[in-house]
């Protein structure tokens, strides 16, 4: 299979699961569901690292750098910005856990930390990959 | 800033990723590096130039 058609597989695959499961979280009012929901996410991250360690492993037997110079400058740039809108909506996101206790709605601090690093993870991967696809033009 | 870069590989008969693994980086970085789309490090554009058997200045063409 064509790489470009797996990883839209694999794209389609998480969604799908995602979607499962916040059906499930609507369907049962969210009782009992985070660790199942957390299972999922874990699952889908570490298939999607697979994939990735896989092709590193072939890129590097067949002699291509895992890293240059570009996508060093990439990283860092990406880095640079997820630091910073992954602040604003952890930020967000203490205002909004806030007014769900003032509401009676009680999250324990394990949810909260998986919350958190879910969403640092989703937007680094999202920079990411839009500064690879863009290419140095975004970064001047 | 344009490249002469895809000329020259077709003339030695030499792929992206053929030139890639010469120089040493990843074959998107020669992708953008013709499409004008990054600015390569003196010393990746010089070993570019010196695998394509030319100079910087004739391989890189400024709009100046």
């Amino acid at each position: 299979m064509e790489e470009k058609a797996k990883i839209w597989m694999m794209a389609g695959v998480s969604v799908l699961v995602l979607l499962v499961g916040a059906m499930m979280i609507v369907l049962t009012d969210g009782a009992n569901t985070w660790p199942i929901i957390a299972f999922l996410v874990v699952a889908i991250l570490a298939v999607v690292a697979l994939f990735i360690v896989s092709r590193a492993v072939k890129d590097v037997r067949s002699g291509i750098p895992l890293q240059d110079e570009r996508s060093r400058a990439l990283r860092a740039r990406a880095s640079h910005f997820s630091f910073y809108v992954s602040l604003y909506l952890v930020l967000a996101l203490a205002v909004v856990f806030i007014a769900l206790e003032d509401r009676g709605i009680q999250i324990s601090n394990s949810e909260l930390l998986f919350v958190v690093v879910v969403i640092m993870g989703s937007i680094h991967i999202a920079f990411s990959t839009y500064y690879n696809r863009k290419g140095m033009k975004a970064l001047e | 800033m344009k490249t002469r870069i895809k000329e020259l590989r077709a003339r030695y008969d030499l792929t992206q990723e053929d030139l890639a693994k010469k120089v040493g980086v990843r074959r998107e970085t020669i992708l953008f590096i013709e499409k004008g789309e990054y600015n390569p490090s003196l010393n990746l554009a010089h070993q570019i130039a010196k695998s394509l058997k030319t100079t910087i200045d004739q391989l890189f063409l400024f709009d100046d």
